[in-house]
């Protein structure tokens, strides 16, 4: 889509709140995140090759998802981020002040490094790598950073812990939350969700619950009311065809008492059009939360 | 060794030698890998040196007050553990001289943008880490400088070394496996420094060209091998003294499948002391 058609799409759907038939609750926005990653395809990020479907500045971001739905809080991946620099973030948070929103959370996918490593020298690279991505977090005004856990094997939890532990520690300090989400795909070792509930505690972290990442009905049903209790006050809404219902996962988040955000992650299954795919999520979790 | 031999010994060595040149020189960890508690291999009843107490065992032994570590030697990057350590090293009235990173898979020729970010995230963290040691110097690991990733890598290095000098922390560059030429074209274009070493080259013809331009652009400190079957160790700290360098010499010695680490730290010393 051109700025132009994207810029008058935006307007248009403000004004005339056709986008959702009538104006959309603002409290229940407010409660609306959107991740970064939904719009893989379009976005312009430092890994990707240049293609002209590529359109989305990184910086621009948060300003285009205020315009075109309202939600005023983006999560991003560490892997967004062209630049490391204080300029460079000092920068991306006025843009991000500009479109009056807040990036909800950065999530951490370091290449090789996780709390799971049995390499000890690995291990204290993944604490000094996400030190700074604390401190990052500072600088963006962002509460939250999300790491990634690894297939946390029995061998490793308790030096797992231990990464945790150092971790939430220097965190505190700053003031940032640290989440880990559960995680499920066909072709990975995964963790079951009641270990990860329990390195989760034992670290003294949070959960960032995800409706979409559980093999099958009956663990998401035994698993997300302990996750939405152990919450840093955020989590990721999925709506798989075929598989899974957002609409369920939220009814689960309610009866548990959670009251935080709902940050939308919209993938290939949700169809090939990013913007209409992010905008059936938001339609489900504006009708049910 | 008995103590009172090792005693008589160093006592020895510190009335022959002279301190000036005892100054300049510095032994890298990795010469005493299997005396070191957590660097040895499990079990070895020789490991009885804790990594905290190495530059006394080094200043009390040699009278040398430099100490080359490993960023993969320190078990913790704690605060308090930094704190220890450097309250340790000054007890011992000594310095860490060079920190050598070799980060798992990340360095400045990586050609994916979002690796080099991480490697330049840990580089910074370890100038921090250099900083709170009152370590002059890190050396960073070049990954090779394929001319496809070489301007990426000069960046890269260029962002390092500008947070290194907030910091009073300069970086270095080891010419490693990549050819002189290109890590000196490389060092140029980002304002390092180099880290020559002696060991590092294919043959003499490269090494008699390289050494004389490298030492003329150090941080301060380079890096001296005895290969005898290879070069000639003293030819290599001639030409040091030719191009004028006044820095610092750094041991380094294989300690692998050897029964006394000490005694190739000894015979390099031995010559060092002989040549500078």
């Amino acid at each position: 889509m051109l700025r132009r058609e994207f810029l008058m799409g935006s307007a248009t759907a403000l004004a005339s709140g056709a986008a959702w038939g009538k104006k959309p609750d603002k409290a229940k926005l407010s409660r609306v995140g959107i991740m970064s990653v939904c719009f893989d395809p379009v976005l312009k990020t430092p890994s990707s090759a240049p293609d002209p479907k590529r359109t989305v500045e990184i910086m621009d971001f948060a300003d285009m998802i205020a315009a075109r739905y309202g939600v005023h809080r983006v999560e991003y991946q560490h892997t967004d981020f062209a630049s490391t620099e204080p300029a460079y973030f000092k920068e991306f948070l006025r843009r991000v002040k500009k479109a009056k929103s807040q990036v909800n959370q950065v999530n951490l996918e370091f290449a090789n490094l996780n709390i799971s490593a049995t390499d000890p020298v690995i291990r204290l690279e993944t604490i000094a790598l996400t030190k700074s991505w604390i401190d990052h977090a500072v600088e963006l005004e962002c509460p939250r950073v999300m790491l990634s856990q690894g297939a946390l094997p029995a061998e490793v939890r308790q030096s797992a812990i231990a990464m945790l532990k150092t971790m939430n520690a220097y965190a505190r300090t700053k003031s940032v939350s640290l989440t880990v989400e559960p995680r499920w795909r066909e072709d990975a070792k995964n963790v079951p969700w009641d270990v990860l509930v329990d390195v989760i505690k034992a670290g003294g972290i949070y959960i960032n619950p995800d409706s979409g990442n559980f093999p099958d009905n009956e663990a998401r049903a035994a698993a997300l009311p302990v996750m939405f209790r152990m919450t840093a006050g955020s989590s990721h809404v999925k709506e798989i065809p075929g598989k899974f219902h957002a609409a369920d996962g939220i009814r689960i988040s309610k009866e548990a008492g959670y009251t935080g955000i709902y940050t939308i992650e919209a993938r290939a299954n949700n169809g090939p059009d990013p913007y209409a795919a992010v905008k059936s999520i938001l339609d489900i979790v504006l009708a049910n939360i | 060794m008995q103590r009172r031999e090792f005693l008589m010994s160093s006592a020895a060595v510190a009335a022959a030698a002279d301190q000036s040149k005892l100054d300049r020189i510095a032994v890298m960890s990795v010469c005493f890998a299997p005396l070191l508690k957590g660097t040895a291999r499990p079990g070895n009843p020789k490991a009885t040196v804790d990594l905290m107490d190495l530059a006394g065992m080094v200043a009390e032994r040699y009278g040398i007050h430099r100490v080359d570590f490993q960023q993969a030697d320190f078990p913790s990057q704690e605060t308090g553990y930094l704190q220890e350590f450097r309250s340790k090293l000054k007890q011992a009235n000594s310095q860490a001289n060079q920190l050598n990173l070799d980060f798992a898979n990340l360095n400045i020729s990586a050609p994916d943008p979002v690796i080099r970010l991480e490697a330049i995230e840990l580089t910074k963290r370890w100038i921090d880490y250099a900083a709170a040691l009152d370590c002059p110097r890190v050396m960073v690991a070049h990954g090779g400088l394929a001319p496809e990733v070489r301007q990426s890598a000069i960046a890269a290095l260029k962002t390092m070394s500008a947070y290194g000098k907030a910091k009073n922390v300069s970086v270095a560059l080891d010419p490693g496996t990549a050819p002189w030429e290109v890590v000196v074209e490389v060092i140029k274009a980002a304002e390092v420094g180099a880290n020559p070493d002696c060991g590092n080259f294919p043959d003499k013809a490269s090494r008699a060209a390289a050494l004389p331009v490298l030492y003329g652009m150090t941080a301060g400190s380079s890096r001296v091998q005895h290969v005898p079957a290879k070069f000639d160790t003293a030819e290599a700290i001639k030409i040091a003294n030719q191009a004028g360098y006044k820095g610092v010499f750094s041991m380094e010695t294989s300690s692998r499948n050897i029964p006394d680490p000490h005694a190739p730290v000894r015979a390099l010393l031995d010559i060092l002391l002989a040549n500078i």
